[in-house]
């Protein structure tokens, strides 16, 4: 009863705005959020696009588990026919709802001469509204989408916050024998290589609208930075000097990059346009100063400095005022990821072995957590969801570095690489 | 772990479609483009050196950085094979490739010059500057331990450090240049101590 009372808080929220629904869910959540239980229905379809359905259906269980906001009731546990059937009836709302489940999920997949249509539909059991109702258009290939298209909106709807099943990885691979920039689904499927440089390729950040990757590359000789436009696909060079080019972060604005350079005999943060005009250097220390990464609200840099002695997260004013030191606990402390909330710095911490594991201080220093466990292995390069409350990094906990997923709390570890190479330094898309 | 202090910002969203995903099977069309930043050669000034320089002090900065494309596509330790010339300067290639076989080490985290490697690297100064047609790159590295960005400063500093070492017994800067790695050239994957080592280094390559 409990249940289906919030539930309905959310839906009457919902119906006022979309700002009431998150904060009804901000509240739930202050206050022991219990995931909303959902159920999906077997998917409606031509008895030919048996397999396709199986897909869809998958990846939207997939999703949505993995979204932290929904719990999966299975139709068997509530009694509820596994047979493909037409939009349910008042009897399945009725029994549904009876067992607890706020939601139903259901779907008709048909294809069209461009492809797939989704007909995607969301209904509240306790009285029996479709609350979502959308047709998801994909080419022939994009079965996976459509269902990350559906659980994004069923996110959306019920929290308010964009969800992050559309949203896309860049990493570093050397699956081709060289170490190239690929892009990935958030859930590791769909992985393409986006660079034929053959050399040596090092941290690709996504720019804030997904168009453009920042990366570091030995293609020339030098190690380099670049920018990369997917649409284009046109590599420009931001800067070559002498010495290293790298671990560069975008500003929130995504009209300029924070980068580190050794031209003047040690790494300092530079500031530079992405046309590649406007340098600007803004830190000035002997020591190096690295691996910056912007605020969301672009008004300050964390970044990694020795400056102490080991390197340690600092914070600074984006134009190189007001530094003052994040980290204190033990020696090493280094790549800072700021959260797109706002709210935490992600970093990669040592242990007394000297290996590394995932790190996050508030960005205000009142906390500090590990959010991975410590072992004889490297956990390192994080990199938030958009929503703030999931990360991504690589580790080579099973031998060869892959990429895996975590919640800030700690849970949900899941690896999102399988293929036999090494893969790290991954940046996770906002959109 | 903290549950119920995660604030979660509430906003209204748009529900975006990727670009991205019409753009995928680009990847072909990647051309490089000339970059817009650029340095004179010599720009990146030789560390201090105390010792005087012997000749050849006319800039080469710069050819030294595109040369070293060739270490990229093949075996860097031994790839002074490959180079032509006369004969006078085949034989002093030959003698330097011998001379600058020997590998730098470092101990975690560090980028002073070790006492185990002062004799070599002595030795090597002394014939670098007798041999005034020689230019070396070195190259510094690190083991897997670490973030791998701060080991591309820290196999600078090795890279850097080596050089400082042969510069202040007199080699002139402008025939050495560096160039860093970091942990992204293992010579040796376990995970062991020893292997570690094997990675934590600072090599040379000769070029004419």
């Amino acid at each position: 009863m409990k249940k289906v009372l919030l539930f309905m808080m959310i839906l009457f929220f919902l119906n006022e705005s979309l700002v009431n629904a998150a904060e009804v869910f901000m509240e739930m959540q202050r206050s022991g959020f219990r995931k909303i239980p959902v159920t999906i229905l077997p998917f409606q379809g031509s008895p030919e696009h048996r397999e396709e359905i199986s897909v869809i259906e998958n990846v939207l269980r997939s999703d949505l588990k993995r979204s932290h906001v929904f719990e999966l009731i299975e139709t068997r546990d509530i009694g509820i026919s596994g047979e493909s059937q037409a939009a349910p009836s008042g009897v399945v709302m009725t029994q549904a709802s009876k067992a607890g489940v706020l939601a139903l999920l259901w779907a008709k997949l048909e294809i069209q001469e461009n492809g797939w249509v989704l007909e995607s539909h969301a209904y509240e059991t306790a009285k029996g509204d479709q609350v979502v109702g959308v047709k998801i258009f994909g080419g022939k290939r994009k079965l996976r989408e459509l269902a990350h298209r559906f659980s994004d909106k069923l996110t959306l709807h019920f929290t308010g916050e964009n969800g992050v099943a559309q949203s896309k990885v860049t990493y570093i691979s050397d699956l081709s024998g060289s170490k190239e920039v690929y892009i990935m689904d958030y859930d590791g499927e769909n992985n393409v290589r986006y660079t034929r440089d053959r050399s040596i390729a090092i941290s690709p950040k996504w720019s804030p609208d997904t168009e453009k990757i920042s990366y570091t590359s030995y293609r020339s000789g030098n190690p380099n930075l670049y920018v990369l436009d997917l649409k284009t696909g046109v590599r420009k060079e931001i800067a070559s000097f002498p010495g290293l080019n790298f671990s560069a972060s975008w500003s929130p604005s995504g009209n300029q990059l924070a980068f580190a350079a050794t031209k003047e005999g040690n790494a300092e943060i530079y500031l530079v346009n992405i046309d590649g005009s406007g340098l600007k250097r803004i830190t000035f220390n002997a020591a190096d100063d690295l691996s910056p990464s912007w605020s969301p609200s672009g008004k300050q840099i964390a970044f990694t400095s020795d400056r102490g002695g080991g390197p340690q997260i600092y914070i600074m004013d984006v134009d190189g005022a007001n530094v003052h030191r994040l980290t204190f606990d033990g020696t090493y402390n280094t790549s800072p990821a700021w959260s797109p909330k706002g709210d935490w710095i992600a970093y990669a911490c040592r242990n007394e072995e000297r290996r590394l594991k995932i790190c996050a201080d508030r960005a205000d220093g009142t906390q500090s957590i590990a959010i991975t466990e410590s072992g004889q292995w490297d956990d390192e390069s994080p990199s938030w969801a958009q929503n703030g409350r999931e990360l991504i990094f690589s580790s080579n906990r099973f031998g060869k570095s892959h990429i895996f997923s975590i919640h800030l709390d700690g849970t949900h570890m899941r690896r999102l690489t399988s293929n036999p190479a090494n893969n790290a330094s991954p940046s996770w898309s906002l959109r | 772990m903290f549950k119920g202090s995660l604030g979660f910002k509430a906003y209204s969203g748009v529900f975006f479609v990727l670009s991205l995903l019409t753009i995928v099977g680009c990847s072909k069309k990647v051309v490089p483009v000339t970059g817009s930043e650029g340095l004179s050669s010599g720009e990146m000034a030789a560390p201090e050196s105390s010792a005087p320089s012997l000749s050849d002090q006319g800039g080469g900065r710069s050819e030294d950085m595109a040369s070293s494309m060739e270490s990229e596509t093949s075996k860097p330790d031994h790839d002074m094979g490959a180079m032509g010339g006369s004969e006078k300067s085949d034989m002093a290639m030959a003698e330097a490739a011998a001379k600058f076989a020997s590998t730098v080490y470092f101990d975690f985290d560090m980028w002073t010059i070790r006492n185990d490697a002062k004799d070599a690297l002595t030795e090597n100064a002394r014939w670098l500057v007798e041999n005034t047609d020689v230019k070396i790159q070195i190259e510094g590295h690190g083991d897997e331990r670490g973030t791998n960005e701060y080991n591309l400063a820290l196999g600078e500093r090795r890279a850097r450090s080596t050089m400082r070492y042969l510069t202040n017994m007199g080699v002139a800067p402008s025939r050495i240049s560096f160039i860093s790695y970091g942990e992204e050239k293992s010579v040796c994957n376990e995970k062991t101590e020893d292997c570690f080592q094997k990675n934590r280094r600072a090599h040379f390559i000769v070029k004419k």
